[in-house]
């Protein structure tokens, strides 16, 4: 067969054949009907939305192009709920003053999702230094000294941080 | 989008590099009046330089409004996934849609309705499909819901001020702001919602606005020059306008005798982290006003007109105490 370039047409046609499949697949890997459900519908908006730019990718083998989305979109599913039981751990731990009203645990934990997919791929020991610095305003000698590093290497690990979230936020689709 | 063209890509990609160093070294220390001046002239390059800093302020501010210890632990948890998710990402590098999982929540509201917020510190104005204007002050969520009955603005939290314009629409549609605590219809208006765990707040100052609470469904016209608190079961006694009501929208708190406990709230609202008063000071009376842009100065101030102290353990954590006199 040979590469295509994802229509409009070939989507409905994609959705009406392996809809069911994807939502199979997704369910053997998740074992929930819900999650599955929800996943394979993502993964068809985000066809549709590479369908609709300048450049829609050109797919072989829809199946294959399906789940490597999937499995993607499975990751970041992972990361949300790792990120929703720190959240919720979190939350009880804190005093009481600091703990936000529930309309902003909506907002707070949305911004927390957005900056966790930014420094996702970022080194354990890069993220650690950037957060201390941004959240926490400990100065570069003092992270040096937390992470036993120079405070030539933090002021390196704190560009890597930014360039990295940067490229994240500006990248073109 | 322009994939295709590659030198653009290239710039980017240079003044991203850039903007990082920048960024590194404005976070290590002040910058002196020579490196101001570099930075200034870098800044003022080109469109793209300054598309890049405006996300540089838009990261940086996400992270000044997130409760330092709760962001730690949630962000610097261990990540179990890392490696396999590396693996993965081999496969799976060409299909990443980065610019879609930012703008997520965005997106999927794109269709009929806009969402808006700010930052704590941060204020913004933005001019609905009708020509109304809406200015979020700090730390404010606002859903815009636009169709073919109505004009609804769902307030989630925060302050807004709104100037409605004339229905253009044919049916002449109603315009409307909800919070938790019930529905505000505007007759022709200029009017302030404040919305808080506590309640909601009406001042209107031009034209009038009906409530409807949402559980007793009382109502209640406000006129201009009023305002009111209400909650979901009940409306309070309408009081006049106190008196600095919608300065912020010009960017200044505006205090009359306010009690310092009072006067420390409000500018809280405006600053991320934690600043309390301690209530042995609580009682003395602040006047004047202030400009909310930096909340710094505005403390510094303080500590030189009244007897306290400003106690900073971190730049989010801040106590004002009194002044030890040794």
């Amino acid at each position: 067969m040979p590469p295509d370039a994802v229509s409009n047409q070939q989507f409905d046609a994609w959705y009406s054949t392996h809809n069911d499949w994807l939502q199979g697949w997704l369910r053997r890997r998740l074992g929930d009907h819900a999650t599955a459900a929800d996943l394979a519908h993502d993964t068809f908006l985000r066809v549709w939305v590479k369908s609709q730019s300048n450049k829609p990718p050109e797919v072989n083998e829809p199946r294959a192009y399906l789940t490597t989305i999937a499995k993607r979109l499975m990751i970041n599913y992972y990361e949300r709920q790792s990120l929703e039981r720190a959240f919720m751990v979190t939350l009880e731990q804190l005093p009481e003053p600091l703990v936000p009203s529930i309309e902003e645990q909506v907002i707070v934990l949305e911004t927390l999702h957005e900056l966790d997919v930014l420094l996702a791929e970022l080194p354990s020991r890069v993220r650690s230094a950037f957060l201390m610095s941004q959240l926490e305003g400990v100065t570069y000698e003092e992270i040096a000294a937390r992470l036993h590093v120079n405070v030539r290497t933090v002021t390196r690990y704190m560009a890597q941080g930014f360039r990295q979230c940067l490229r994240l936020m500006l990248a073109s689709d | 989008m322009k994939v295709d063209n590659h030198s653009d890509e290239q710039l980017t990609s240079r003044v991203i590099d850039e903007a990082a160093d920048w960024l590194a070294r404005m976070h290590s220390k002040n910058l002196s009046d020579a490196e101001k001046n570099a930075w200034e002239q870098w800044l003022i390059q080109s469109a793209e330089h300054q598309r890049v800093w405006k996300n540089a302020k838009l990261l940086v501010d996400q992270f000044n409004r997130l409760e330092p210890k709760l962001g730690m632990s949630v962000l610097d948890r261990p990540r179990e996934l890392a490696s396999r998710r590396r693996f993965l990402r081999a496969v799976a590098t060409s299909l990443f849609i980065p610019a879609a999982t930012w703008f997520g929540v965005q997106y999927y509201q794109a269709n009929q309705t806009n969402f808006y917020r700010t930052a704590t510190g941060e204020r913004r104005e933005i001019i609905l499909a009708d020509r109304s204007v809406v200015v979020l002050n700090t730390a404010t969520a606002l859903n815009v819901n636009f169709d073919n009955l109505q004009r609804l603005l769902e307030h989630k939290t925060g302050e807004i001020f709104v100037r409605t314009a004339p229905d253009t629409h044919a049916s002449s549609r109603p315009f409307l702001v909800e919070t938790d605590n019930g529905r505000m219809r505007a007759l022709g208006t200029e009017f302030v919602v404040r919305h808080s765990d506590t309640g909601t707040r009406l001042s209107v100052f031009e034209g009038a606005v009906e409530i409807t609470t949402r559980h007793s469904q009382s109502r209640i016209i406000v006129e201009s020059g009023q305002e009111v608190n209400f909650t979901a079961r009940s409306i309070d006694a309408i009081t006049p306008i106190q008196s600095g009501a919608g300065a912020w929208r010009n960017g200044v708190l505006y205090a009359q005798g306010m009690r310092l406990a009072d006067f420390t709230k409000e500018l809280a609202r405006y600053r991320p982290g934690l600043l309390h008063c301690n209530p042995a000071v609580g009682e003395l009376r602040v006047t004047g006003v202030f400009r909310l842009t930096d909340t710094d100065t505005v403390l510094r101030l303080l500590a030189d007109t009244l007897p306290v102290t400003i106690d900073a353990r971190t730049r989010y954590w801040v106590t004002i105490n009194p002044r030890q006199e040794i």
